[in-house]
Order: C-alpha cells, then sequence, then structure tokens
C-alpha cells in the first residue's frame, strides 16, 4: 500500500513538474497578455487582423511554459516549430509574400504619374533617421540597421533584414513593425497636419492618365534590372516583388498570379506570422532591447511620414502651377499598403469632400515598397 | 526520350560534376597537431594527432576517394594506369604513406565553410575519419591531399619543432599555400593556445570572425550620417532612374495614342443612355470609397477595397460596343 502510495505520488510529482504550472514565471504570463491583447485589437478593432491574429496567437503558443529536451520548443532543434521558424531564420519567407505582393499590386497609379516614385524614395528616411537614432541609444550598425528597417512600414522587409543583421532582435522587430503598422492611422494623421497648411491641403491634383499594357509590362523588367543593378542584395525581395507583378501584368499567366497572390500568399502569412510570434519567448522578448525597439519603430514611423509630406511641399516649390502635388500624398510613402494610402484619402475628404487623393496616395505608397526593399538591400550591402 | 533532352541531361550532369568536382579544389589543410597529449579527443576518448581541413568554398564538398598521403606520390611514370587506379592500388599497398578517403560516409561530407578533422592514429577500423598513417611527433612531417584524378589539391609541411599540444594552423583561415606547386610556409603559424590569435580550434576557425563592415562603420560612422547620405543617394538614384525611364516610356505612349486615328462613332450609340460603361477606374475608386465613407462598409477583409467590375462583355451587353466620343483639339 505504502509502495503505491509513493509511486503514485512520485508520478504525480513528475507530472506535475512536466506541467505549464510548474514551469511558469511572470514573463510567460506577460507575454500571454500581449498575445491575448493582440487578438483583441484585431477581432475587436480590426487592426490588420490578418496580421495580428496569427502573430497574437504565435505569441501564446510560443509562451506556454514547458520543461525543454522535448524538443517542443521553437528553439528546440527538430521541433517542428523550429522547423517552421527556419523559414523566418534563412529569410526564405519574405520573398515568398513579396511574391504575393507582387502579384497582388496595381503600379498604374505609380505610372501614370512616375515623379511620385521620388516621393517613395524620399520617405525612407524614416529607416535612417531611426538608425541614428539607434546609433545614439548605442546600438552597433548591424543592429541599428535591422532595428531602423521598421521605418519601411513593410513586415517582410524587417522580418528579412533582421534575419540577416540580428536575429536576436528579430521577434522584437518583426513585432514592432505590425504593430505600427496597424497604428498607421493613428500615428500618421496628427504628423501629416502638423506639417501642411489649410490650402495646401486643398491641393487638386490632375487625374491620372491611363497605362498602356506595354506600360505595366514593361516596368517589372526595367525595375528589377534598374534597382537590382543598384542593389544586388535586395534581390531576393525586389526579384520576387517584380515576377509577381510579371505574373500579373503579362495576361498570359493568370493562374500563376492568382495562387501567388491569394493561397500561397495566404499559405506563408499564416506561417510567418506564427512562428513570428512564437519566436517572442519572454526570455527572449522581455529585454530593454525590445522596449529601445519600440521606441525607435516609433520615431521610424514619425520621421518617415514627416520626410514624406515634407518632400513634396519642397517638390512643389519646383513644379508648375496646376501640376503640383497635394503633400497629403506625401505620408503614403511609406511602404503600408493601402492602409497609408487610404490615410491621405481620408485627411483629404476631411478638408474637401470631393478631393479623393486614393489613386494618387496609390502611386508613392507602391513606390514605398520599392523603396524599402532597395533600402534594406543598401543596408544589406553595407551592414551584412 | 528524345535525342534533346538525353543531350540536356547529359550537360546538366556534366555541369553538376564539373562544378562537384570544383569544389574538391577548395579543400584545403587548416590546421594540425603532431603530438596531442590533451587537447582534442576523438570519439573514443583518446587523445590522437589531428589533422584539420577546411572547405573553403560555398558548397558541399564530398572527399570520398580523395587521398591523403604523407609523402608526395609520383604520378608521371605511371604508364596506361589510371591515376585513379594507381592511387588506389598504392594507398591500398601502402597504408603506411597513403589513405583512401572511403565512399558512403556522410561525414567525409564537408559543409560550406566547415572543418573536418581526421585524426591521424593509424587506426582505420576507427572510422573513416581516421587516416592509415600517424604523425611523427618532433620531426617534420608533410601531408598532401590529392583528388581522385591524382590532382594536387594541398600540402603543408609542418615543421619539427612544433611543440607537443600546439598546433600549426593557417593564419587566415583557407589561404592558398601552393605557389607554383612548392609550400609556402609564409601562410602557417605555430599556435600555442595562449591567446585569441593564437588559438588552438579543431574544427573552428582560427582567425577570429569579425564584420569588418560593422567594426568600420562603428569606428568612422558613429553618428550614422554617411551612411544615411550614401544609402539615400542610392535609394534615390534607383528610383530616379526609374522615374525617368518611365518617364519617357510615358511621353512615348502619349505620342503614339496621338498618332493612332480615333475609331468612328455612331450617333445611336452616343445617345444611349448606359453611358456608365466607360466608367474608369477612378471613377470607381470614387464611387467606392464615397460608400465606404458613408456606410463604413468593407470587404470581409481589412484592408481590402474590392471593385468589381461589370462582367458583361461586347457579347452580352450593347453598352460595351460604344466607344469614347472623339475630342476635337
Amino acid at each position: 500500500m505504502v509502495l503505491l502510495e509513493s509511486f503514485l505520488t512520485d508520478n504525480l510529482l513528475q507530472f506535475w513538474n512536466f506541467t505549464g504550472f510548474a514551469n511558469c514565471e511572470l514573463g510567460n504570463i506577460i507575454m500571454l497578455c500581449v498575445g491575448l491583447f493582440f487578438i483583441y485589437l484585431a477581432i475587436k478593432h480590426d487592426f490588420e487582423p490578418m496580421l495580428l491574429v496569427p502573430i497574437g496567437f504565435g505569441i501564446l503558443i510560443g509562451n506556454i511554459p514547458f520543461q525543454p529536451g522535448n524538443e517542443i520548443g521553437i528553439y528546440e532543434e527538430g521541433s517542428v516549430l523550429n522547423i517552421l521558424y527556419q523559414g523566418v531564420r534563412q529569410g526564405w519567407y519574405p520573398p515568398l509574400i513579396f511574391l504575393g505582393i507582387g502579384a497582388m499590386t496595381d503600379f498604374s497609379a505609380l505610372l501614370a504619374n512616375p515623379k511620385l516614385m521620388l516621393v517613395g524614395a524620399a520617405a525612407q528616411f524614416g529607416i535612417f533617421g531611426a538608425y541614428m537614432i539607434a546609433l545614439f541609444l548605442g546600438f552597433m550598425p548591424d543592429q541599428a540597421g535591422a532595428i531602423a528597417i521598421i521605418g519601411g512600414a513593410d513586415g517582410p522587409t524587417a522580418i528579412f533584414l533582421s534575419g540577416k543583421l540580428a536575429p536576436n532582435l528579430m521577434g522584437a522587430i518583426a513585432v514592432c513593425a505590425y504593430s505600427y503598422m496597424a497604428l498607421v492611422p493613428v500615428i500618421q494623421p496628427p504628423v501629416m497636419r502638423l506639417l501642411t497648411t489649410k490650402k495646401e491641403r486643398l491641393i487638386r491634383m490632375k487625374p491620372a492618365r491611363k497605362v498602356s499594357q506595354n506600360e505595366k509590362i514593361l516596368f517589372p523588367i526595367f525595375g528589377l534590372i534598374l534597382t537590382c543593378f543598384f542593389v544586388p542584395s535586395g534581390l531576393p525581395l525586389l526579384g520576387m516583388l517584380f515576377f509577381g507583378n510579371l505574373l500579373r501584368e503579362s495576361g498570359v499567366t493568370t493562374r500563376l498570379a492568382k495562387t501567388a497572390s491569394n493561397a500561397m500568399t495566404d499559405i506563408v502569412t499564416i506561417v510567418l506570422g506564427v512562428t513570428v510570434g512564437a519566436s517572442t519567448q519572454a526570455s527572449e522578448f522581455l529585454t530593454k532591447e525590445t522596449i529601445f525597439i519600440f521606441f525607435l519603430g516609433f520615431c521610424a514611423f514619425v520621421v518617415a511620414t514627416a520626410s514624406g509630406v515634407c518632400f513634396v511641399k519642397l517638390f512643389n516649390l519646383v513644379l508648375p502651377e496646376g501640376k503640383k502635388l497635394n503633400p497629403l500624398i506625401g505620408n503614403a510613402g511609406v511602404s503600408a499598403v493601402p492602409m497609408a494610402a487610404r490615410i491621405s484619402n481620408d485627411q483629404g475628404l476631411k478638408y474637401d469632400p470631393s478631393n479623393y487623393l486614393l489613386m494618387h496616395a496609390m502611386g508613392p505608397n507602391v513606390a514605398g515598397v520599392i523603396g524599402s526593399a532597395v533600402a534594406a538591400g543598401v543596408l544589406l550591402g553595407f551592414l551584412g | 526520350m528524345n535525342k534533346k533532352g538525353i543531350i540536356l541531361i547529359l550537360i546538366t550532369a556534366f555541369v553538376a560534376l564539373s562544378s562537384f568536382a570544383q569544389g574538391r579544389k577548395e579543400l584545403r589543410f587548416n590546421e594540425i597537431m603532431t603530438q596531442n597529449d590533451s587537447s582534442y579527443v576523438d570519439q573514443y576518448g583518446r587523445h590522437p594527432a589531428w589533422v584539420e581541413i577546411f572547405n573553403r568554398s560555398y558548397g558541399t564538398v564530398g572527399m570520398e576517394q580523395m587521398f591523403i598521403s604523407n609523402r608526395p606520390i609520383d604520378l608521371s611514370n605511371i604508364g596506361n594506369l589510371k591515376p585513379k587506379d594507381y592511387l588506389n592500388d598504392f594507398a591500398a599497398k601502402h597504408p603506411d604513406i597513403c589513405y583512401e578517403i572511403p565512399r558512403g560516409d556522410k561525414d567525409t561530407h564537408v559543409a560550406p565553410r566547415e572543418h573536418v578533422i581526421f585524426f591521424a592514429d593509424g587506426n582505420t577500423a576507427a572510422g573513416s575519419l581516421h587516416l592509415s598513417f600517424k604523425l611523427l611527433p618532433g620531426k617534420e612531417n608533410a601531408l598532401y591531399l590529392y583528388d581522385v584524378n591524382g590532382d594536387l589539391v594541398d600540402m603543408v609541411v609542418v615543421p619539427a619543432n612544433l611543440p607537443a599540444n600546439n598546433s600549426y594552423a593557417l593564419i587566415e583561415d583557407g589561404a592558398s599555400t601552393l605557389q607554383d606547386g612548392k609550400f609556402n610556409p609564409s601562410c602557417w603559424k605555430i599556435f600555442n593556445g595562449t591567446g585569441d590569435d593564437s588559438a588552438i580550434t579543431p574544427g573552428k576557425f582560427n582567425k577570429r570572425v569579425v564584420n569588418e563592415n560593422i567594426e568600420k562603420f562603428h569606428k568612422h560612422d558613429s553618428h550614422g550620417g554617411i551612411i544615411t547620405l550614401t544609402a539615400m543617394g542610392i535609394v534615390f538614384s534607383a528610383l530616379f532612374l526609374l522615374f525617368i525611364l518611365f518617364y519617357l516610356f510615358g511621353l512615348a505612349n502619349k505620342a503614339s495614342e496621338k498618332n493612332v486615328e480615333p475609331a468612328p462613332v455612331k450617333l445611336a450609340d452616343i445617345k444611349s443612355d448606359d453611358s456608365d460603361a466607360n466608367t474608369d477606374d477612378e471613377a470607381i475608386a470614387a464611387i467606392c470609397l464615397a460608400l465606404y465613407q458613408h456606410l463604413n462598409a468593407h470587404d470581409t477583409e481589412s484592408g481590402v477595397l474590392t471593385f468589381n467590375r461589370n462582367s458583361n462583355t461586347a457579347w452580352s451587353s450593347k453598352a460595351n460596343l460604344m466607344r469614347e466620343l472623339p475630342v476635337r483639339k
């Protein structure tokens, strides 16, 4: 009888030690709350649900406490999560997402008014502004570059670059990038209002011209050649982006374009979101660096928005009357597509209910996607 | 399979094999210890002498059927024999001189930029990574690496004065030692394990890997101003070139549109009530957005606005037959 009791007690004790309750620490609880908060924001407030639901749930998965050694954690070699996580670590998923983005994106708005490409380039100053602040805060150049790319407002690019330059910070950087992308409607409008006068906000832009099919087909081909000759290190992202776009615009690969833009992107987004979320284990995530990263991410978004708006204002000084740009489209130079363009439009409508800026803002918006990929390539070339 | 297919496969196989063979030329002796009393241990816990080989290429290299010998092998007078057959025979007859790396062991496949350690203990029964000969402590030891064709891939001459538990190692991992077929000792140094720059590192890089770019930027551009200016310049240049190119394409496109004669228009069509058939994307966008603003309605997915086009064609809808009014300029 005593033996049986002892046997049972030992087994139960062993089982207890195996459970999450026995292994739980304060960090796990905090991260579980963060995960729940993300899911709440996504479902209740509709903040980027396609991203925040997988990431939020991934945070829950990654922060369930367990006894290490059973090949279940994301950092344990051989576990399922670890195998899926290799796509993030090795940078396989971001180019696949870019393939889907390319297949989804219509560059007509940009081609109709190619000077908007320069607005997309100007907004990338957010990345380098954040880079300088990060250096000032004591980060090493490679870490600073990985953090600064948050200013590109492009999740896959941020994951791609941080995976190469600072893999240990990638979880925090990815979560930060996606969080701020969801918060674009909160961050950008005050900056836009602060930097523009009422008269500027009322500028009406000429309707865009119609873009021929030939131009649409030539764009991905020449876009790839020109940008990648400048920054070959951006080839994985830019190559896939332009390839996806050619699938869309060629008119003869509709099935491939549909698969790339729907099923494939959805699958990769699910795996990417969950694994990035799961990589934020409390021990890795709850650090002083993470707080700095969130602060720097905020700075990057503000600087990117401001530089886009200010560049349009400067550009207007040299543009003839009638061809001037509304500075409210400057914020769209960050590549949060199409959220940033919508904000331009919403702000424009506030001051003139018949001034629709959406299609004009889509130009710098898609240019921002190219610009941030080029900027990532430059940083990788310099610091990789 | 047709002839072209077979030729294509043969060419592909040839290229693949050539690149594989090319990889073998990238193997280098990297670090050697002739007397090991307390350093690296083999899988049996013993301390044999060891030879580290580094794959300096960016592809995996299989070492099977390569030869490691402690003397140069003269292949100039082998008659009609193939070098491979001669070396096979030689290794079988003189195991105290030459070791043929056996087939079928994945341990002899060296990953890109990785190292493999061979134990020079004369005990081939212990595994593929155990050489058939020993190194002699306190004496000069030469090592030669031959590929399957009998070409000398690399060699090293370890000096007799190498102390016990010290290693003779390349200063820069994977540096070329052979110059005009002769050994150049200037790339090598005795590592005594007393500091970072002389650490004994079996299976690891001899020189601590430092990202020179990062160090350089950290030192010379501590505020990030230079990188910011340079990088912004590059981003602007790339997009500016695209702007110029597509500005020119746009002009060419406009010019070609002007040259096209407008299609004849029937009066009956112009008077038709289905005038919304020519609605352009911008108008559709404006209508959708107006509805979005007014009704706060959106698609089931956040961040997506769907513009549903009229799916009718010229076959099913008269409206689609309409043409734009010619504009007199």
